[in-house]
């Protein structure tokens, strides 16, 4: 029975890898689509988003059975709980994602506004959270995770500085409110990222620690 | 336990069991012959002495008769004699007092003579044997009874000294025993103490020892066979070694990743260019699961598909690392290992720059033939007006010509540069190698763009370095490079910013920079832009009249003469170009 669980647990870290590399490759498509104004790139994201709900529809699934089958506690059971949350954070960003092609496919239809915006930055940050979140839950590594959280700040600073950029070339030149207004959705979307990002890193912090913990405290399994 | 001890153990054994074995049967075969022996003088002496006392008892001698039963005992009263009359009354005996002795009718000799019977003696108190004879008188009659007692004792004693001679037989043979087994002990758990020594070693693959070979016998025989299979073992593991060592070293000097992994999702081999690609570079992937390693879904799926026994081609961009974006090709085959699972291979090839310049040369026909048709075609158009137009005023017809004119410039311009640019790239044109001041260099430059600059509203500074800065080489395409330099600076500055031409130098490189605060660069086409023909902004390039080959000439020059030119820029930043250049 145990060792039935063990593979099935094996299985469902493979999946939620799995669903995390093609979360990555859609928002790495989508980050590419946005900076380099790439509609047919951004058009593929879209139409990529169904594989990833599937995805996370069947780890849900597994997660579910696993659950009511073994039954698991302590450690397993932290870990499962830990994996539908990810799964959900996943799925959220492969969503965010969408939204961000769908700015993209939006704002290469329009005049490119020449504006100090830094969108190869925050999107190339984001990427990075989310990489490095889900590297540091392959490697169970709590200190990756915590240098995950601690790159939130840069980009919601990001976010404040396209935010005033936006806001006062808006002010001024009212014409270009619908690129302006892309580019600031396009914006709160990365933020939004990157929290996700952060959500994920911190499941990681909780999931290992909790793990180091079994082995100093009182047997709970 | 030790074999010299076993054999020991052995030959104790032995000795000991047949010490007793022999002890045993010797003293029952002896015990038995001796009291034959005795037995067959009872009864010689009972029947000798029952007739020699006939006529003595018949005449009812008693001091006679006692001296007769004394001087039958002997000198060492070793035999007791003891005469009866018929009624068991005792007449005489050699050891006691008549007197004192109870009728003896009833012993078991006097009731069934010519009968052996051993019984203690209550008068003497030793095991004594006993046999008696009938007296028969003259006329037939029945008229007493001799009987005879020897003591056991002497046989007991023969026993003891028997016993005590085959023990101290059998401490001998002990002894020779230890000694001998000692020494067949070394002569044979020495030589394997060395052989299981040497077995062991080189199960661990270490020694290179070999055994002595000292006798000619079945242990000679093993050791020379040990030693034989050593070295084929050594020999075989030398070859088995130096093919993997090969084979990793082909492995790991391929520019292909090759990544191995089993149907249970297991690594089994990944080369030095596949770690390249993975999680984590550092780490040793082999043995990990591939989810572990890699999240990428093309190789994932590939994997897949390769334990399935699919081929794939793939291809796909990943972030690495250090390396920013790559292009990575995939194939995944299906290998299978003898009866073993199959195996998935994978082999990853880096194509971003082979992309990257099947780009190049798409784009740079694309836009050669662009470039040259644009001219062409409004030249064409100039030309056939007036051919056709036979009665166009003549100032319009001059203007036509004027504009067909201008176009041949921007031909013959767009011709010169694409010749300029083959010729640096080719190597054909060698840089001449004069000593060049670039201090002066750039002024002159900065002088020559002075006008234009001043026609957009852009101010040229020169910001000159302390000394002069000398390098080697072609000074005329040096100069084309600044000027294609600061012409774009000035042709993106906005009016009124300046356009800074500064030099620097740290001795060994010297380093011309020209800044401008026109609308930067975004940092994808920072890379692309030194390529022919690139333009970020193509209409408002080319209504600036840039041919589209400035930024490619100057990266050729500067690589003809050993430096680089790089770029650092952002959108709505400026850009700031620096042409580093090795000093002569």
């Amino acid at each position: 029975m145990l060792r039935h669980l063990h593979r099935d647990l094996t299985k469902l870290n493979d999946h939620i890898l799995a669903l995390g590399g093609r979360v990555e490759e859609a928002l790495a498509r989508a980050s590419r689509a946005l900076v380099e104004r790439k509609a047919d790139l951004a058009r593929k994201v879209i139409a990529d988003d169904a594989m990833i709900d599937e995805l996370e529809l069947t780890i849900d699934e597994e997660c579910l059975k696993l659950l009511a089958l073994h039954q698991p506690v302590a450690g397993d059971l932290r870990f499962i709980t830990s994996a539908m949350k990810i799964n959900n954070d996943l799925e959220r960003i492969g969503d965010l994602a969408v939204n961000l092609a769908e700015r993209a496919v939006d704002l290469s239809s329009h005049e490119p506004l020449n504006l100090p915006l830094a969108f190869e930055d925050m999107t190339t940050t984001a990427r990075w959270m989310l990489r490095d979140s889900l590297d540091a839950l392959v490697r169970q590594d709590p200190d990756l995770a915590r240098r995950v959280c601690a790159k939130d700040d840069e980009v919601d600073e990001l976010n404040r500085r396209h935010f005033d950029i936006l806001m006062d070339r808006m002010r001024r030149d009212p014409e270009v409110l619908d690129a302006a207004l892309d580019y600031l959705t396009a914006s709160l979307h990365l933020e939004r990222v990157a929290d996700l990002a952060t959500n994920i890193a911190e499941d990681v912090v909780f999931m290992v620690e909790a793990v180091v913990m079994r082995h100093g405290a009182p047997p709970e399994d | 336990m030790r074999f010299a001890w076993k054999i020991f153990l052995g030959a104790i054994l032995v000795v000991v069991t047949t010490t007793l074995l022999v002890e045993g049967l010797a003293a029952r075969n002896l015990k038995e012959r001796r009291i034959a022996q005795i037995d067959q003088q009872l009864l010689d002496d009972s029947f000798g002495m029952a007739l020699a006392v006939a006529p003595v008892i018949e005449a009812g001698d008693r001091p006679r008769l006692q001296m007769l039963a004394d001087a039958a005992a002997g000198r060492h009263l070793a035999r007791r004699i003891t005469l009866l009359a018929a009624d068991g009354s005792v007449l005489a005996d050699s050891h006691e007092q008549v007197a004192r002795m109870a009728n003896h009718a009833h012993r078991a000799e006097v009731e069934q003579p010519g009968t052996i019977h051993e019984r203690r003696s209550s008068t003497l108190d030793t095991l004594m044997r006993y046999a008696a004879e009938r007296v028969i008188g003259s006329d037939g009659q029945h008229i007493g009874y001799a009987r005879i007692a020897l003591p056991v004792r002497g046989i007991d004693d023969d026993l003891a000294s028997l016993g005590k001679a085959i023990r101290t037989g059998a401490l001998v043979a002990l002894l020779a025993g230890l000694v001998l087994s000692l020494i067949l002990a070394r002569r044979v758990s020495g030589p394997l103490g060395r052989i299981s020594e040497l077995l062991s070693a080189l199960g661990r693959g270490e020694s290179t020892a070999r055994l002595p070979v000292e006798s000619n016998d079945e242990i000679g025989n093993l050791a020379a066979a040990v030693n034989d299979m050593a070295a084929q073992l050594q020999r075989r593991q030398a070859v088995l070694l130096e093919e993997v060592t090969q084979k990793e070293a082909v492995l790991s000097a391929m520019e292909e990743g090759v990544l191995a992994v089993d149907d249970e999702q297991r690594v089994v081999l990944a080369n030095r260019a596949a770690r390249r690609w993975l999680i984590d570079p550092r780490g040793d992937p082999v043995n990990k699961r591939l989810a572990e390693i890699t999240r990428v879904p093309e190789i994932l799926a590939g994997v897949r598909a390769a334990v399935r026994n699919e081929r794939v081609e793939d291809e796909f961009s990943l972030d690495v690392p250090g390396l920013g974006e790559r292009v990575v090709g995939l194939s995944a085959n299906p290998a299978a290992s003898g009866k073993g699972p199959r195996v998935a291979v994978l082999v990853l090839r880096d194509l971003t720059e082979i992309r990257r310049l099947e780009k190049v040369r798409t784009d740079f026909v694309a836009n050669v033939s662009h470039e040259l048709k644009t001219p062409l075609t409004s030249m064409r158009g100039y030309v056939e007006a007036v051919i056709e137009d036979a009665d166009m005023p003549h100032a319009q017809r001059v203007r036509f010509l004027k504009k067909a004119s201008q176009n041949t410039e921007r031909l013959t311009d767009i011709v010169s540069d694409l010749l300029d640019l083959a010729r640096i790239e080719s190597g054909t044109r060698p840089v001449d190698h004069e000593s060049v001041e670039l201090g002066a260099l750039a002024s002159e430059c900065a002088r020559r763009a002075a006008s234009d600059a001043e026609h957009h509203g852009v101010e040229v500074r020169l910001h000159p370095a302390e000394g002069p800065l000398r390098v080697s080489g072609d000074r005329k395409a040096l100069a084309t490079a600044i000027d294609n330099l600061l012409s774009n600076a000035v042709k993106y500055s906005p009016p009124g910013h300046p356009v800074d031409l500064t030099l620097t130098s740290d001795g060994a490189q010297h380093c011309l920079a020209v800044r401008d605060e026109g609308p930067g660069i975004a940092r994808h086409e920072q890379e692309r832009i030194f390529e022919r023909f690139y333009r970020v902004d193509k209409d408002r390039s080319r209504a600036l009249g840039g041919t589209g080959l400035g930024l490619s000439i100057v990266r050729n020059v500067a690589r003809a003469h050993g430096g680089e030119v790089s770029i650092e820029s952002a959108t709505g930043a400026g850009s700031c170009f620096r042409l580093r250049l090795p000093s002569a």
